[in-house]
């Protein structure tokens, strides 16, 4: 990309100069723009700035940097200042730059911006919007700026560089101290985002971001579509383990019917061969021999149960034998109890009777008055001996002691009454046993003997007949399996149909996301590529920008430098690293290695960006001394760029210096200044005199 | 529209490679998004953006099923 024109109207001393550059070419990309000091060299630079983006780029002009941008009044005043002073005031100030692509297959458009400040008769800047006026084509295709001038500067900033950025291309040779400090934390940043495109990529990200929360909303939430395929996923995993479950049981039922066809046709066998057998007699014969079975059966329980009684009858018989002593014992205990009973109440009385019989002296007694003391006592020792004797010995029917004493009273007649409940059961239980038996075996002896008056049928059948019923049996048992299997595979079914009914609906659901889902899923991938690519890029294009900063910087500088390695600190400042030499801040070392830094840094950061983005340098030289001027000027030329406009004054880029690069260069302009009519003219192909051609 | 400085360069294209190899996106992709974010940079009408980005994807979708 060059600057193919640059036309200035009532700007500075330029009433009307206009910058035609023809198109560079790789080995001839410098443009030599000569004026002597104060002949309109800086107001071309200043009207890159401010023509290019206004009042955005008025801060980056010398003199300027404090302005903020959005200090319109001051930014008009600047304006007002920058304007011919004699220009009429119907014509406005205007500015016209046009940059075309030196390559068309770089598809870079052609950028062409007028931008015109508008004054009244009194020379004052124009109120409200009525002040200033931006044209915008690209591809000479007027842009529509429909947020206002300065959607141009956005514009520009998308087709060519930030604006920001702007003095690290188009720059003043004494301005360099202000790259360095651009270069600082918030130069490197600015610095890094156009380099290697970080800033599209931070941009592309918070897109994406976007993209993917509309995304999202669109299809009623993250949760909500995220639930939806967790939904469908759970239903679809469900059905599986349904199918899988019905596939079972069908193979469980086709089983179970192959069984049921071979047990159907071992019975049907069964019965053919018993009829076979049997003949007429069959039906009858299998009846008498069931009844048989049913009698033998019988009989064969009634003697197990007989058995099972007899064997409990052991404690019966034993409670039997013992039952009239436990009696007589309990009887005895009894009435010993009783006896006991009776005199106690009786002794207990004792007392009462001999006061109511003897009274013991003193006491008055008519009958036994006469009586003394000691007779009345011994009367009393003898009516109490007798009173006591009453119930000695005890009676016959007495026990001697309680031999079973844990029994008394109510227990005792309850265990009579078990003694002789006892006694009887044994023998009526057995009874009922035996008579159960004994008809059991009648009840057999007939079925046999009706079975044997049917008559004899071969032994085969018997078996037959067992193996009939066994195979009815197990018939009816595969009847029962196939039915349960049925139900299971009836009950299965009815949820698949409910599961595939809900898996379409969800289908559908997602089919109508579908689309929207894959984008998020894609975007999301760019999101972390992106994300990640935010993180990585800096510290490599950290390292990028140090390696290619010191290679222009050594070569430029003074050769003792020629061992150092430009160091960006993080948050810091540029230094200078030497071996056996303190690092050294740029901004404390002499003009010279300042500009050297400035120039460098821009070299470096047009030839890592390959934007190929003129460079514009206003009196780079300065009064340099001639090795200074060679290293520079070789610095600059060598750089690979699609153009390099260097604006010199008389004694920078002359002689043997202009011979050095003459076959770089591909055109020269002469600006001078007209004492008289206080203007300058742009010559073109032109230099200062005896200099070049 | 100009790609990145960063997609040409000799040491970082390789890394982006390698995070879209690693995310299975193509860099066509990622070059695409970047271009419609410049696009879009510094306007103030965002109007379009989501239809060019999903565009982009579909037509990486479509390479994809390609």
């Amino acid at each position: 990309m060059y600057i193919s024109k640059i036309h200035l109207s009532n700007w500075r001393s330029y009433a009307d100069g206009t910058f035609e550059f023809v198109k560079p070419s790789e080995r001839r990309p410098v443009v030599l723009v000569g004026a002597m000091n104060g002949h309109g060299k800086t107001s071309l630079l200043f009207a890159l700035y401010v023509g290019l983006f206004g009042r955005f780029g008025l801060r980056h002009a010398e003199g300027f940097h404090l302005f903020k941008g959005d200090d319109s009044p001051y930014y008009r005043e600047a304006i007002r200042n920058f304007r011919r002073s004699s220009a009429s005031s119907d014509e406005p100030t205007m500015i016209e730059i046009v940059f075309s692509s030196v390559d068309q297959s770089e598809k870079v458009p052609e950028i062409r911006i007028v931008r015109r400040w508008f004054f009244n008769s009194n020379g004052q800047p124009k109120a409200g919007d009525s002040f200033e006026t931006v044209e915008l084509f690209v591809d000479e295709k007027p842009q529509q700026l429909h947020t206002g001038i300065d959607a141009a500067v956005a514009r520009l900033e998308r087709f060519l560089f930030k604006a920001d950025i702007m003095p690290a291309f188009f720059f003043d040779g004494e301005q360099a101290q202000m790259l360095i400090n651009n270069s600082g934390q918030d130069g490197m940043k600015k610095a890094v985002e156009v380099l290697f495109g970080t800033k599209v990529i931070e941009d592309a990200l918070d897109e994406v971001k976007q993209f993917v929360s509309t995304s999202h909303a669109k299809l009623g939430g993250k949760r909500n579509t995220d639930s939806q395929q967790v939904r469908l996923d759970q239903r679809l995993k469900e059905r599986d383990g349904l199918e899988g479950k019905i596939k079972g049981l069908e193979k469980s039922i086709r089983e179970l019917q192959n069984a049921r066809e071979q047990l159907e046709s071992d019975r049907r066998n069964c019965q053919e061969t018993i009829t076979r057998l049997g003949g007429d007699k069959k039906a009858e014969l299998v009846k008498a021999h069931a009844e048989v079975d049913k009698a033998d059966g019988e009989k064969r329980n009634a003697e197990r149960s007989l058995t099972e009684a007899t064997k409990r009858l052991g404690l019966s018989l034993a409670v039997c034998k013992l039952a009239p002593a436990i009696t007589n014992r309990l009887h005895a205990e009894g009435a010993r109890e009783r006896w006991e009973n009776l005199r106690d109440g009786t002794m207990n009385r004792t007392a009462e009777v001999l006061e109511l019989a003897a009274p013991a002296p003193p006491a008055q007694d008519a009958l036994l008055e006469p009586l003394s003391v000691e007779v009345r006592m011994k009367v009393r020792e003898r009516f109490q001996s007798a009173i006591e004797h009453i119930y000695n010995p005890p009676p016959t029917d007495c026990a001697s002691e309680y031999v079973l004493g844990h029994a008394r009273g109510e227990s005792r007649n309850r265990l009579l009454n078990l003694v002789e409940a006892a006694k009887g059961q044994g023998a009526s239980d057995i009874r009922a046993r035996a008579k159960r038996l004994s008809e059991a075996k009648t009840v057999l002896e007939e079925a046999n003997w009706r079975k044997d008056r049917i008559g004899n049928l071969p032994d085969d059948l018997e078996k037959l007949s067992e193996q009939l019923s066994e195979l009815t049996e197990q018939i009816s048992e595969n009847s029962r399996k196939l039915g349960a299997a049925d139900n299971e595979i009836k009950k299965h079914k009815s949820e698949l149909q409910d599961i595939n009914a809900d898996i379409g609906k969800l289908q559908e659901l997602l089919a109508k996301l579908g689309p929207e889902q894959k984008r998020i899923a894609i975007a999301e991938r760019v999101r972390n590529v992106l994300s990640e690519l935010n993180e990585q890029l800096h510290p490599i294009t950290v390292t990028r920008l140090q390696d290619s900063v010191t290679k222009h910087f050594v070569a430029i500088a003074d050769k003792r430098y020629k061992n150092g390695q430009i160091v960006f600190e993080e948050n810091g400042k540029p230094l200078l690293r030497r071996s056996n030499h303190p690092d050294a801040l740029i901004e404390m070392m002499s003009g010279f290695e300042r500009r050297s830094f400035g120039i460098a840094f821009s070299l470096a950061l047009a030839e890592i960006t390959k934007k190929r983005i003129p460079l514009v340098i206003d009196t780079p030289l300065g009064n340099a001394d001639n090795l200074y001027r060679r290293r520079l000027l070789k610095s600059l030329t060598d750089v690979n760029l699609d153009q390099i406009i260097i604006l010199t004054h008389d004694a920078e880029v002359t002689g043997p210096l202009f011979e050095e690069i003459e076959n770089q260069i591909k055109q020269t302009f002469l600006v001078e200044f007209d004492e008289d009519r206080k203007e300058s003219t742009v010559y073109a192909d032109a230099y200062f005199e005896g200099v070049g051609k | 529209m100009r790609t990145p400085a960063c997609f040409e360069d000799k040491d970082t294209r390789p890394l982006i490679e390698k995070l879209c190899q690693q995310n299975k996106i193509d860099l066509q992709l990622l070059t695409e998004l970047c271009e419609v974010t410049q696009k879009y940079s510094g306007s103030g009408r965002k109007e379009g953006i989501i239809s060019d980005i999903a565009n982009c994807i579909d037509a990486y979708l479509q390479r994809e099923s390609a």
